[in-house]
């Protein structure tokens, strides 16, 4: 399916928000989360929840590493390119997030929700072709105030209109 | 005796057409796997390189030698970092070549003068902001004492990470000629 939108990137984010904030079907156990564009998102929420004036859920922060035009080409549609996008996934968490589990086993558990999420649903995303969700890279890193995250890569195509 | 002449007019055509297609082949596969390295999911230096900085720069320790004394700041604190350097980076095909590069007019037009500097140092105009970061970097602090902070060489590491893995294999320019070879093979 060829996407339209001439906001082209936020489009991508607000897809993604929509799939990973609904629940996509009854084996969908992701939790809820609140979804974060840029870092200044991440500490706003971290604060927010540390004065209890947001549910404390995990963070997902989805940035854009590599967006690259492949190519063009003439379609039914008119002239369209093949986006390739690379985006990392940042799974971020506090000390009291499930508390009575092991941070690094929390984040986990939620990596492999998220990969099976896109895996199995991903028809729910249908501008999004040759989707591809990475296991967390095992990295567990640890912020000031204990915060905790994970990182997981993410890689689509998108068919874009040329405007 | 028979004699059998043979004209070799059209071989020499046939060597310059072969010649000419092994150029064209070279040429579009050298590309191709360029590209593949710049935008598969699996690959994709770019990424590699803002992971990198992100491990390097923002999640580890910064070293540093104050005077004669060593320190190190270990309180990692990414989220309240900005995202200027992981921003700058920038990466592009020219001819067989991939250029992978910080853009240090990213990181001087984000943001004001005074967020870039982080300090009292008088001499952070001399290096790029991303070179200071990425190697070893002396200025005299506020009171006067010469800091020594350690580079990250988060580049480094990239270039160091992606030659070891073409080395390897895993970053194989045979996949670009697996399609045509599969001609021949029937």
């Amino acid at each position: 399916m060829i996407t339209q939108s001439e906001d082209f990137i936020n489009n991508i984010h607000f897809e993604l928000q929509e799939f990973l904030s609904n629940n996509q079907g009854e084996d969908d156990n992701f939790p809820q989360i609140w979804y974060a564009f840029s870092f200044e998102d991440v500490d706003k929420t971290l604060k927010a929840i540390d004065k209890n004036n947001l549910d404390d859920r995990p963070i997902v922060q989805v940035i854009e590493t590599n967006l690259r035009e492949e190519s063009k080409y003439e379609s039914s549609d008119g002239e369209v390119s093949l986006i390739q996008a690379n985006l990392t996934f940042y799974i971020i968490i506090n000390e009291n997030y499930n508390s009575n589990m092991k941070r690094k086993r929390v984040l986990n558990k939620l990596a492999s929700q998220l990969k099976y999420k896109f895996d199995n649903y991903k028809d729910s995303l249908p501008h999004f072709r040759r989707i591809r969700t990475g296991l967390p890279d095992g990295i567990l890193s640890r912020d000031t105030d204990n915060v905790y995250s994970s990182r997981q890569t993410f890689y689509c195509e998108l068919i874009k209109k040329v405007r | 005796m028979i004699k059998l002449r043979v004209d070799t007019s059209d071989f020499e055509e046939l060597d310059t057409k072969l010649k000419m297609t092994r150029e064209y082949l070279t040429e579009s596969g050298v590309q191709k796997w360029l590209g593949m390295l710049l935008g598969d999911g699996r690959i994709s230096i770019e990424s590699n390189l803002k992971n990198n900085i992100m491990d390097l720069v923002y999640m580890q320790p910064t070293e540093m030698i104050v005077g004669d004394e060593y320190r190190i700041e270990d309180e990692p604190n990414f989220y309240e970092r900005t995202e200027r350097l992981y921003r700058a980076t920038k990466v592009t095909i020219s001819g067989n070549q991939i250029n992978l590069y910080m853009d240090d007019e990213t990181l001087g037009t984000r943001g004001n003068l005074k967020d870039l500097s982080k300090g009292t140092a008088t001499n952070l105009g001399e290096k790029p902001y991303s070179l200071r970061v990425e190697n070893d970097f002396v200025y005299e602090n506020n009171y006067g004492v010469d800091v020594l902070r350690k580079g990250d060489s988060y580049m480094e590491k990239t270039f160091i990470m992606i030659r070891h893995r073409v080395l390897n294999g895993d970053l194989d320019p045979k996949q670009i000629l697996t399609p045509i070879l599969g001609v021949w093979k029937g």
